[in-house]
């Protein structure tokens, strides 16, 4: 019903495209996202605790034909993913009210496709659905950002990410027919019995590694980040919003739930693909900060932001354990409204004032005092200042790699927080406030702030005084969202225990198959505002003022520290520039080569 | 059980992976695209092929015993298809307007900055 209800509204309203006002159709589309809404937080309460609920369509059971039919499967982590999506699509129809004023309800009918799709992907069980799913939101994805694309750049971004985002989908594919040639089944739950019995599981290995290349794709892990960035840094502000917040997690998710549903059993060598996993994800977040701090442009800074954040959640994804897993989705769930907000404030400055560029919106920003207060807010959840916002989730997620013996993680988050938290402070500072001296182009600006204009943004707001509801209302109801969430009490706990539900493979196949009664894992209940969290968390917010600070104030420095500072920073960053080419050609050998690594990876791992 | 289908697939594969990597034209660069894509339905059919198998048509007489190949993943097969062409269908549009504001087909001549 969730899945079905807005691939209906969508086709009616194309149908009726020519016959309906505008204002109806936003009506009817928002007040399905709204129903869906509904829909998924009675589905969310009524998946028990720690237990799931196992739907199979027309009836075919695995009784009567041996799991040949197609089933929902899923839990509260699944459910509660459907819930946010939901949330976040109404936001962005609500938001998306100004836009596209000559395209009709085509925004709104992308939204809609894209919130079918996402919640199909959450609350199925069956590979192939997963699959059609996961291209689904992908084609809607495309639509949004070729549509608004205006200049040579934008287009450029929208073929990389629609030829980058084939190919993952391809490689999925690819996985799967070779999982679906051994075992002659695309049950998710009779694949993984299927294959623990079968001798040749080398072939599975193969199948999932060139599945997961394609998941990482889609979840912008470094080295196949590179579309992500330029998508998000042209895309029109409901996409890029849907795309960071929700669209590039799922992947992650499809990750975590094929692992757990079907290929954790096969492993040898768990603490190889730990490591590889979790290297990977540390990887991902420091260049994704190190990148963000160095951004100009106000989407690609919450691009890369993005991007850091998904370094750190594949991590929890990475640990391959619980706690993990619990601290990721409570990281999501917090980070996911935040950056939302961000981007919304930010659409809100691009439609005032035409620009994207930090450098040429200096100070300008001080005549949109609600915005800037926003995104202030916004920011402190998403940076995840003690006890607020993404901080429960991160806390639970350095403990988990503690517990791990990956205490380097905690490193990398503080880094990766601190890098990525003065940037956005950088950016607020300039822009709201008009913070340091005005800063000077620098040599190569020129490509990366062209890059986003010329794209569609609503017009007639450039005269107004202030923005209007529809765009400032759900940016502040992102942003307070984020922080009411994470002052709910014990939610840390209750996490905790639907991820052990989530990673239990054999829970899962018991479920589905209805072969026994599952057996649900006891989970202690700790105590979760550990001083670990408190301390990197508070350290990470001092760290990132006083970057701040220094690079807005850069002239009072002394002149040693600031030249050796740019010695060591420069050629690092040159480096990584040149490997943002912007060329899809590019792009396609860096998913080449990080496919490769990822099959050696897993292989190792299974030997 | 037959190798030749899946290293022809392998091979369809990475040919057009080869071929998107060092493309000088969008538009080859989309054929590109589209080969890889075939690779995919190869590697389905073989998946679903059984050795003598007929034709799935379950309604009307059949002989009995038979084998038939597997329909599930001619479906998907199929499915696989119209994605594709709605996919290769948006990205020759997008083409056509990027040669209608720049007049280039080269990626790189794309990039370059030209300021």
């Amino acid at each position: 019903m969730p899945v079905v209800a807005p691939f209906a509204m969508a086709a009616l309203l194309m149908c009726l495209s020519r016959v309906l006002d505008q204002r109806v159709s936003n009506a009817l589309a928002v007040a399905t996202a709204v129903g869906v809404i509904g829909v998924c937080a009675f589905l969310f309460v009524l998946v028990p605790d720690q237990g799931s609920i196992v739907y199979w369509f027309g009836g075919w059971s695995p009784e009567i034909q041996g799991a040949l039919g197609i089933d929902f499967a899923f839990d509260k982590i699944g459910a509660g993913l459907a819930l946010l999506t939901a949330v976040l699509a109404s936001f962005a129809l609500v938001y998306g009210f100004g836009y596209y004023q000559d395209a009709g309800p085509l925004l709104n009918v992308l939204v809609l496709v894209f919130l079918g799709g996402i919640t199909g992907m959450s609350l199925t069980g069956d590979v192939f659905n997963f699959f059609d799913f996961f291209e689904l939101t992908y084609i809607a994805m495309y639509g949004m950002s070729a549509y608004s694309a205006g200049d040579e750049h934008a287009l450029n971004a929208s073929i990389s990410f629609i030829i980058v985002s084939s190919l993952a989908c391809f490689l999925f594919l690819f996985g799967i027919t070779l999982l679906e040639a051994q075992t002659l089944r695309l049950n998710m739950a009779a694949i993984s019995v299927t294959l623990a019995q079968s001798p040749a599981r080398g072939l599975a290995i193969g199948a999932f590694a060139l599945m997961s290349a394609g998941f990482f794709i889609r979840a912008a892990v470094v080295p196949f980040h590179f579309w992500f960035v330029d998508a998000e840094g042209t895309a029109p502000t409901p996409l890029g919003l849907l795309l960071a917040a929700v669209g590039v997690e799922l992947g992650l998710y499809a990750f975590a739930r094929m692992y757990w549903a079907i290929f954790s059993g096969l492993f040898q060598h768990f603490a190889v693909l730990r490591a590889g996993l979790v290297g990977l994800g540390g990887i991902s977040s420091v260049i994704g900060s190190v990148m963000c701090l160095n951004a100009r442009n106000l989407k690609r800074l919450v691009a890369f932001f993005t991007v850091s954040h998904l370094g750190l959640f594949l991590v929890g994804v990475g640990l391959l354990s619980p706690l993990g897993l619990a601290g990721v989705s409570l990281y999501m769930l917090t980070y996911a409204p935040a950056v939302s907000s961000l981007l919304m404030c930010v659409g809100i400055l691009v439609a005032r004032f035409s620009s994207l560029s930090e450098v040429e919106l200096w100070g300008r920003g001080r005549a949109l005092p609600m915005t800037g207060a926003i995104f202030a807010i916004a920011s402190i959840a998403s940076i995840g200042v003690p006890p607020l916002g993404a901080y429960t989730g991160r806390a639970l997620l350095l403990r988990a790699s503690v517990e791990a013996g990956y205490q380097w993680i905690v490193a990398v988050s503080i880094l990766a927080s601190s890098l990525t938290g003065a940037a956005l402070i950088i950016a607020a500072g300039r822009v709201f406030l008009g913070l340091g001296p005005r800063p000077a182009r620098r040599a190569g600006e020129g490509h990366e702030a062209g890059r986003g204009k010329g794209q569609e943004e609503p017009r007639g707001l450039h005269g107004r005084r202030y923005a209007p509801w529809f765009m400032l209302l759900p940016a502040a109801a992102g942003a307070g969202l984020s922080i009411a969430v994470s002052l709910v009490p014990e939610l840390a706990a209750k996490a905790e225990a639907e991820a052990a539900r989530f990673a239990n493979r054999s829970a899962y196949l018991a479920n589905v198959l209805q072969a026994a009664e599952s057996v649900t894992p006891p989970t202690g209940q700790e105590d979760v505002v550990l001083p670990l969290g408190v301390w990197s968390g508070a350290l990470s917010t001092v760290l990132a003022v006083g970057i701040a600070l220094a690079v807005l104030y850069r002239g009072h420095l002394p002149s040693w520290l600031e030249r050796n500072v740019a010695a060591l920073w420069q050629p690092p960053l040159a480096w990584l520039e040149r490997l943002h080419s912007g060329r899809v050609d590019d792009y396609v050998t860096m998913v080449i080569v990080g496919t490769t690594l990822l099959g050696g990876m897993f292989f190792a791992a299974f030997r | 059980m037959d190798k030749v289908p899946y290293l022809t697939a392998g091979w369809v594969f990475l040919a057009g992976l080869y071929g998107m990597a060092t493309s000088r034209n969008l538009v080859h660069q989309v054929m590109c695209l589209s080969v890889v894509q075939s690779a995919t339905y190869v590697l389905l059919l073989a998946s679903g092929y059984r050795e003598g198998g007929l034709a799935p048509i379950m309604i009307g007489a059949r002989p009995d015993n038979a084998t038939f190949v597997d329909p599930v993943v001619q479906a998907l097969a199929l499915t696989d298809i119209v994605v594709g062409a709605a996919v290769t269908a948006l990205l020759l549009a997008i083409i056509i307007r990027v040669w209608r504001v720049k007049h280039v087909l080269d990626p790189d001549a794309l990039t370059r900055d030209e300021s």
